[in-house]
């Protein structure tokens, strides 16, 4: 009988779940090379989701795929404004749906990159409206004619977010570095299928606040939430003014956090990426509190 | 005489509702109500965080919906504040856990013996908010002067019926304003076309606050416990007036909208 | 006056005063079925105006007579407390009391009685004739998900704050416990919650419940595998390494 052994390696955090690769090709016995399903979620609302699809959407058209973003908010639709689409929105998903329109009539085109398509969200209906095998129907229709279909999936764990993730394959779960949002991923995370596979992006970090203490880690974040980390987007002014004119951040000349997504994307494409720690941005904090004559009063 | 019930309301998820029901919430307390704060958000509750309630929770609202328990066995007292009560929404079910019914009964039940009724409502105008609207007597609309916010807001007052509604214009950030890169309360309050109940400015140390569960309304020399300060008096009817920002014309804009205001369906 | 079954039992709410008329309608709710609720525990649901003993013993007696055991009080005020104590009931805190808030098991009284026998004796056996199931997880436990287990309850993995486990038996995390745990459930006195790190947000043994002590100041390389347990009626935290029996 042999000795008991002692690994004294320290055991990497696996986390559950997931696996460590990204894979490429999304698994499919169709003849038809599907493109990728992914839904970007949060639980909670406000943490970057639509951001985060519109800006990944844009980089990797930029990278030269097929990309079609959907906006799965039925009744309070934003993709279309942060992508600056909102006035070429006719039809919708649940026209198409409905089978009162195609798919071609109810998508909108990008103004600046033609491989990137927009399917807009229903303005004035309700999420209950749609019934979930005929979304997954339709994300499956989109995959046969995009490389990546990335799903926009509204805030809370109600039927809306139900209704997104149905076709979704993988999953990219975006929380900021603050207690009740990382609860509230936790929770969604839980909810989701277990054949999904799932990766992490953390946003609106600060390092200046978490080099204070006054802010979590991302490794405190990941601590709870366990996941393969997809990549850590800093927070910044630009991202208010892009949202506001319509442009995506990654089109902002020096933003930082364009820099992020378009580092995000590469690795979705399989590219080995290393997360950088950002450095210190406390001159920008402390030179937004002095014009305000904001601080400790 | 009953208390009132207000719904705190945004449609876009993120701008500060669970914040802004906890420090008005308090503010009140300290101005001397006795005061619930409700989480209508069930299955994604955070109200007990940003309070520092969490540990105590025993019963939740789906109890008390059940019959489970007496709506005070679900109310967590706040120790730092007399008069201030938490009615926690319950972390392992969801929305579809109650109904319209029973919310209305569960607030009727509140304001029978409290003064103020504050419902934290969940993102979406899903089953949730339906829920959180049903047993509110008028709401408080939050918003950010961002486009996707204020597109949501508007989206939600015209969820609201007759409910009276107000606005709280939060994370306004003077010196975007000034260079055009953000909206100004004004327009915002215009597009919207409703009364400004107050004005939240931009705050980094608001996070922190709500991660250790210590509103910010309960150290008084902060900035930002005056603002909230300043809106639990206008919402028990004292005229305080919205803070100048050096400019007259803006305050002067601001106060006729606050007094006269164009009435939206 | 509310009579709701749990799977700890019954919980009587009496919340009116003066108690004379709740006997009188304890009666009347008993009578529609006498033998219904023979052989369960009760649990009185006092509030915070006490009650006068005499009429407190009353309704103990009461219950008494249709073979249903008032064996504790849930009491907002120190006076009900008095009270309730000097007429022999246990303290017991209001979510214990209903806990686990699941299945409502008034329709097969006669298992209670078997329980309520095995729980006077206070020991470990069950009856030959009643497996119980222990459950076995792998992997995080999510805010917002919950466990149950008839017997012990094993996680190998996290247990996030949010998610709530449920046991007869132990509760056994081969990781951090950030949640609920409730061990003991059904009133088992003599369970244990066994953690890797014991950072739960609330624990509940038996009819005991305790809540986190204000953040600890810890590193988390110093924190160490801990056993909760109840000793002299309350939760104690003791280090694994340490004697706990």
């Amino acid at each position: 009988m042999p000795d008991l052994e002692r690994d004294v390696q320290d055991a990497p955090a696996a986390p559950a779940g997931a696996s460590s690769q990204l894979q490429l090709d999304a698994p499919s016995a169709a003849p038809v090379k599907l493109g990728r399903s992914i839904v970007v979620t949060s639980g909670k609302g406000g943490v970057g989701k639509t951001t985060t699809t519109a800006n990944l959407g844009t980089a990797l058209a930029d990278a030269g795929r097929s990309v079609v973003v959907v906006d799965a908010d039925v009744g309070l639709r934003n993709l279309d404004v942060v992508l600056g689409l909102e006035n070429r929105v006719s039809k919708h998903l649940l026209d198409v749906i409905e089978e009162k329109c195609s798919l071609d009539d109810a998508l909108v085109r990008d103004r600046v990159r033609r491989n990137l398509l927009l399917m807009p969200a229903a303005q004035n209906r309700e999420k209950d409206d749609v019934p979930e095998e005929k979304m997954a129907l339709l994300v499956r229709q989109l995959q046969e004619r995009f490389e990546f279909v990335l799903i926009d999936c509204p805030a809370g764990i109600e039927q809306g977010f139900r209704n997104a993730v149905v076709g979704a394959q993988e999953a990219i779960v975006v929380t900021t570095p603050e207690v009740s949002a990382v609860r509230d991923a936790d929770r969604v995370i839980g909810l989701l299928p277990r054949n999904i596979e799932l990766k992490l992006v953390v946003n609106r970090v600060r390092p200046a606040m978490v080099k204070k203490g006054t802010m979590m880690s991302v490794a405190d974040v990941n601590a709870i939430l366990r996941l393969d980390l997809l990549g850590v987007v800093p927070d910044e002014r630009e991202i208010i003014i892009a949202t506001n004119r319509g442009t995506p951040v990654i089109d902002i000349e020096g933003s930082e956090t364009g820099a992020a997504f378009r580092r995000i994307a590469r690795r979705m494409l399989g590219e080995d990426v290393p997360i950088p720690s950002f450095e210190d941005k406390s001159n920008f904090v402390t030179r937004i509190m002095s014009t305000l004559g904001l601080g400790r009063s | 005489m009953p208390g009132r019930a207000f719904v705190i309301t945004s449609g876009k998820g993120g701008v500060g509702k669970t914040t802004t029901t906890a420090n008005v919430g308090c503010a009140l307390a300290s101005l001397g109500k006795q005061v619930v704060l409700m989480d209508a958000d069930i299955g994604l509750r955070n109200l007990d965080l940003v309070l520092g309630l969490e540990k105590r929770i025993v019963f939740d609202l789906v109890d008390v919906a059940e019959g489970r328990c007496q709506p005070r066995q679900a109310l967590i007292r706040d120790k730092r504040l007399d008069g201030l009560y938490l009615l926690p929404a319950s972390q392992t079910k969801n929305k579809e856990s109650i109904e319209e019914d029973q919310m209305r009964e569960v607030v009727r039940l509140l304001v029978a013996e409290f003064d103020v009724v504050l419902i934290d409502c969940p993102a979406g105008i899903e089953h949730g908010f339906r829920n959180a609207i049903a047993g509110a007597d008028e709401a408080i609309v939050v918003t950010t002067p961002e486009v996707s916010a204020i597109r949501d807001a508007d989206r939600i007052l015209g969820m609201l019926g007759q409910r009276r509604a107000r606005l709280i214009v939060n994370r306004v950030r003077l010196e975007m304003v000034k260079t055009g890169d953000m909206l100004a309360v004004e327009d915002v309050a215009e597009i919207l076309g409703r009364e400004v109940l107050g004005v939240v400015p931009d705050d980094e140390e608001i996070i922190d606050t709500t991660n250790r569960g210590e509103p910010i309304v309960l150290d008084a020399s902060r900035r930002l416990a005056k603002t909230y300060i300043a809106i639990a008096r206008r919402l028990i009817g004292e005229d305080v007036p919205l803070p100048s920002f050096d400019d007259d014309g803006f305050f002067g804009r601001l106060r006729r909208l606050m007094i006269g205001t164009r009435s939206h369906a | 006056m509310q009579i709701k079954g749990t799977k700890s039992g019954l919980l009587l709410h009496l919340y009116d005063r003066p108690l004379a008329g709740a006997v009188l309608e304890l009666r009347g709710k008993l009578d529609a079925s006498p033998d219904f609720y023979r052989g369960s525990r009760a649990v009185l649901m006092l509030g915070g105006e006490s009650a006068e003993a005499p009429e407190l013993a009353a309704v103990i007696a009461t219950l008494e007579q249709y073979g249903i055991t008032a064996d504790g009080a849930v009491c907002d005020s120190d006076s009900s407390a008095a009270v309730a104590r000097s007429a022999g009931l246990r303290l017991v805190a209001a979510s214990v009391a209903a806990a686990p808030r699941k299945v409502d098991d008034r329709t097969t009284p006669s298992r209670n009685g078997r329980a309520r026998r095995s729980q006077a004796a206070h020991d470990q056996t069950r009856d030959a004739d009643e497996p119980v199931t222990n459950v076995y997880h792998k992997g995080t436990v999510r805010s917002g998900q919950s466990f149950e287990a008839e017997g012990n309850l094993v996680v190998v993995g996290d247990v996030n704050a949010g998610a709530e486990l449920i046991a007869g038996g132990d509760i056994i995390v081969w990781g951090a416990l950030r949640g609920v745990a409730h061990a003991g459930a059904r009133g088992d006195d003599a369970a244990s919650v066994y953690a890797l790190r014991l950072e739960a947000t609330q624990l509940r043994i038996s009819r005991c419940i305790a809540a986190a002590p204000p953040a600890d100041k810890r590193r988390a390389h110093d924190l160490l595998p801990e056993i909760a347990t109840i000793r002299d009626g309350r939760i104690v935290i003791v280090r694994a390494d340490q004697p706990h029996r």
